[in-house]
């Protein structure tokens, strides 16, 4: 018994690593394959700036997936949240900032309505978010009237293309990592007092290296080419306060708990309907900033915008460890997961792979990393 | 060459995840007997019929598993089957939407032309229960069949193949004593068939009267094997617990306060419209335990559900705590007046298996440990190892996930998150099923020392030993009604039967 708690204790350590393995496997088959375009500093730039959006939908589904339920309509409501604030500039002369506000309104309210039909109503999620997902298709066609709807703003051009002051960004990231290492320490010793833990030992002290070799080389891949792209740096922030949201709270207790066993949730005094609630609003709110992004990044409003993100937002948590069954996952890995999707999207879209190759491609690999978690549940039932 | 023994299990272990939880369990079954198995709740009993009834395939144990002198190896529930071994477990595995026949020929349905042959399905499940002398439609939908029914609709899909082993896994926990007579009537009619039968049960009187044979199997080793005759009720359980009857439950005198809960006129109607509470009042103290005793079915879980605020379904009647009348709809608004209750399956209902001690036993007390809805790490730890201390819950670490852990710690976990909330009243369904002995008596400290701090226990079990050593009053529920009320001195086994299976007309 001794012997295979020490194996899950290292799994925790592992399976970010084995990630990561896989991450580097795929970046060094695209780099000889592309003769070195791939692992340009130019490109890894780009990559980080593609993954941004993927990044925040995968924050929201990651929520919703620990919650047990999922969310198909993720993808419809950031492009239609998208052309909401690409309308409401371009047509309507809105302040940029207001119009941007009234895009995350658009998507957390279309989250609660998601909400009420799935926790009050009873009907299936599946059913509701597939049906959202064609409602707000429709509303986007209906927006965009078969053309783009392009944006010429200053503020929007720096959101969607602009880099973080190179001294902002890295004094920012590195006093984060520096902030999160310092208190885990001294959690980790709060522990040890209260002898939660025995002592400090080897994976504690791997997982702060890791952190900070991770946002060491973050920053410098990224101070190379022009500094962090904005948007990767609102993905950042996002991820944190999310990770507290859900680590630290009540509300992410509540979480954890209702995906984990929503009976047991329910028998221990937790609203589930309200939580559900909730965590559909947050989902809105987050597709909402995706729609954002998505605008901001092509200046512009499309029709296709966001087109079958909610498949890989739903493919980079499950390859982020995080499960379908409910009650277990972590944002920072489901991130980790989103690297992996945009990687293969970027590669292959610089190989010229065609977007109905590019099509399948995903879709296998959806199913794949969902056969790996059925799979390891199996395992350890 | 056929040997004296239809079936012999020599040396079988098992594993869960690096527990042994059989130590290389011997069995011999001599053909044409009825062979009991006996031994407390995780003793070992229902993972030797799975893997007998080839539930876990060869590799996920080891030893040998002889049936007429010839080593099998089954893979799968059905090889077993093939082999002529039959189990009709204690969860009857029917589907309540389907017909009789449909059930019994589930899987071997006849077939004539490429169409079932419904006629002829019907015909062969009417000579089964007519050879039993049993009067059951085949035509009819399981599920409105009375559970004592649907226990012979199992036997007979058991029958329609060539069995040579049936195991019957706790039969008569669910039955009436009219229902269980007619159990063993057609036990006794398999016997003279030649078929033999192995049965489990906790309820040694059945046993004895039942067996030719009986092994008693404790903690994962077979302890005896020997002729009816050479045992009594006694010696079986001091077989079976490993000590003397005398310490089985903590010694503790009741200081009874005022009255805690007072229950009036609960009356629960389930969503199909049947009423499984009918007009119950009883009231509790604090300080006291209060045990509900009654056969499964007897509407005890549905009458703590109610006062609990879980009940889905309609209920009526009121509830006063502390002499204050309460409104309470819902398992929060218990918790918030200072009620808890633990659930009878903490499988499904109880735990989140998957999150880790820390997150399961603050679960119903986070309002206690947070600040503008942030959780205080450090009071969270520190209450979750109070409570550890408190019930001796054994985990290497807090953060494992508590379906690693042991059903006897796991139930502690349960009674953990119920006992962090501060409860005036705790409500505990079947606290101690499938808990080894150790883990048993452990609970039961914990809860005589909450009793004794001036918490009001209520306890339904169905294990009587338990309630009449642990409750100070109890209750006896049938049919949904309250049909007794026993001192703890003036309660025996018999009375408490007698209650529980009290006939209207009796009443």
């Amino acid at each position: 018994m001794n012997k295979k708690n020490g194996l899950s204790d290292l799994s925790v350590i592992l399976k970010p690593l084995a990630m990561f393995l896989v991450l580097l496997v795929i970046w060094g088959i695209f780099h000889i394959v592309t003769d070195g375009t791939f692992l340009s500093v130019r490109n890894i730039s780009n990559l980080f700036r593609q993954m941004a959006v993927v990044g925040v939908l995968s924050i929201g589904m990651t929520i919703c997936l620990i919650g047990g339920n999922f969310d198909l309509s993720v993808a419809s409501i950031a492009g239609f949240t998208g052309a909401v604030c690409a309308v409401l500039v371009a047509k309507f002369s809105v302040n940029p900032l207001l119009a941007i506000g009234a895009a995350v309104l658009t998507g957390a309210l279309i989250g609660f309505w998601n909400g009420v039909w799935i926790a009050y109503a009873g009907v299936p999620a599946f059913i509701v978010t597939l049906g959202s997902q064609l409602i707000f298709k429709g509303c986007l066609l209906l927006i965009c009237n078969g053309q783009s709807i392009a944006v010429r703003d200053e503020l929007f051009l720096t959101l969607g293309q602009g880099y973080m002051p190179i001294l902002l960004g890295t004094v920012v990231c590195v006093a984060g990592a520096g902030i999160y290492i310092v208190l885990d320490i001294r959690r980790m010793k709060q522990q040890k007092k209260l002898h939660v833990i025995e002592s400090i030992g080897g994976t504690d002290i791997a997982r702060w290296a890791m952190t900070a070799v991770i946002v060491g080389v973050f920053i410098m891949a990224m101070n190379c080419y022009k500094g962090i792209p904005i948007p990767v740096f609102v993905l950042l922030l996002l991820v944190v306060g999310f990770s507290f949201l859900l680590g630290k709270t009540k509300f992410g207790r509540h979480v954890y708990a209702i995906g984990g066993n929503a009976r047991s949730a329910r028998l221990s005094g937790i609203n589930g309907a309200r939580v559900t609630l909730m965590i559909f609003s947050l989902v809105g709110m987050l597709s909402g900033i995706a729609g954002v992004l998505t605008t901001t990044r092509l200046a512009a409003a499309t029709q296709n915008a966001a087109l079958g993100m909610e498949l890989d937002a739903i493919a980079a948590s499950v390859i982020g460890g995080v499960s379908l069954a409910g009650g277990s996952g972590k944002i920072a890995n489901s991130i980790l997961g989103a690297l992996v999707m945009a990687s293969l999207t970027n590669g292959m879209s610089l190989l010229d792979i065609n977007s109905d190759i590019q099509f399948i491609v995903r879709g296998l690999i959806l199913i794949i990393a969902v056969w790996f978690d059925v799979r390891m549940r199996k395992d350890n039932g | 060459m056929k040997s004296d023994n239809v079936l012999e299990l020599w040396n079988i272990r098992k594993e869960f995840s690096g527990v042994e939880v059989l130590h290389g369990i011997d069995l011999c079954v001599r053909r044409g007997c009825v062979h009991s198995l006996v031994g407390e709740n995780g003793a070992g009993k229902s993972t030797l019929m799975k893997i007998l009834s080839g539930f876990y395939p060869y590799g996920e144990y080891s030893g040998e598993l002889v049936i007429d002198g010839q080593a099998v190896r089954f893979s799968d529930i059905r090889m077993a089957e093939e082999a002529g071994i039959e189990i009709i477990s204690q969860e009857l595995e029917l589907v309540g939407q389907l017909t009789v026949f449909e059930n019994i020929f589930l899987g071997k349905e006849l077939v004539k032309n490429g169409i079932l042959d419904s006629n002829q399905m019907i015909c062969r499940s009417r000579e089964i229960f007519e050879r039993f002398g049993l009067d059951i439609n085949p035509a009819m939908p399981v599920e409105s069949l009375g559970i004592g029914q649907q226990q012979m609709v199992a036997i007979a899909k058991a029958l329609l193949g060539e069995s040579k082993v049936l195991i019957f896994d706790e039969p008569t926990a669910a039955l009436t004593e009219a229902e269980a007579d007619k159990l063993f009537d057609i036990i006794a009619g398999l016997r003279a068939k030649g078929i033999t039968c192995i049965y489990i049960s906790h309820r040694l009187g059945e046993v004895l009267r039942l067996s030719d044979d009986i092994t008693v199997i404790r903690d994962g080793n077979t302890i005896v094997t020997d002729t009816k005759d050479n045992f009594t009720e006694d010696g079986l359980i001091s077989c079976m617990v490993g000590r003397t009857m005398e310490n089985r439950f903590p010694k503790s005198e009741c200081v009874c306060g005022e009255v805690m809960l007072r229950v009036r006129d609960m009356t629960a109607y389930n969503v199909r419209g049947k009423c499984v509470v009918d007009h119950v009042s009883f009231e509790a103290h604090a300080g006291e335990v209060v045990g509900i005793a009654g056969l499964m079915g007897s509407g005890r879980t549905e009458l703590v559900s109610c006062i609990f605020g879980a009940f889905e379904g309609t209920v009526k009647g009121s509830i006063e705590l502390a002499g204050e009348p309460v409104s309470i709809r819902t398992p929060a608004d218990a918790i918030r007046r200072g009620l808890g209750m633990v659930v009878e399956d903490r499988k499904s209902e109880g735990l989140a298996l998957c999150l880790d001690l820390i997150h399961n036993i603050s679960m119903a007390s986070l309002d206690k440990l947070t600040s503008f809805g942030v959780v205080n790490a450090q009071k969270e730890v520190g209450q979750v190892q109070e409570m550890i201390r408190k019930l001796s819950v054994r985990a290497s670490r807090l953060t494992l996930p508590v379906e690693r852990l042991s059903g006897g710690n796991q139930q502690k976990v349960s009674v953990a998150r119920m006992l962090a909330t501060g409860p005036k009243v705790l409500i505990l369904d079947e606290p101690t099923r499938g808990v080894d002995v150790g883990a048993k008596y452990e609970l039961y400290v914990a809860i005589k020392e909450l009793a004794k701090a001036g918490v009001t226990i209520v306890m339904v079990s169905s294990e009587l030993p338990e309630i009449l050593g642990m409750a100070d009053r109890i209750l006896v529920m049938k049919g949904g009604r309250m049909t007794g009320e026993l001192s703890r001195e003036e309660a025996t086994q018999e009375k408490i039967m007698y209650y529980a299976t009290l006939e209207e007309e009796r009443q």
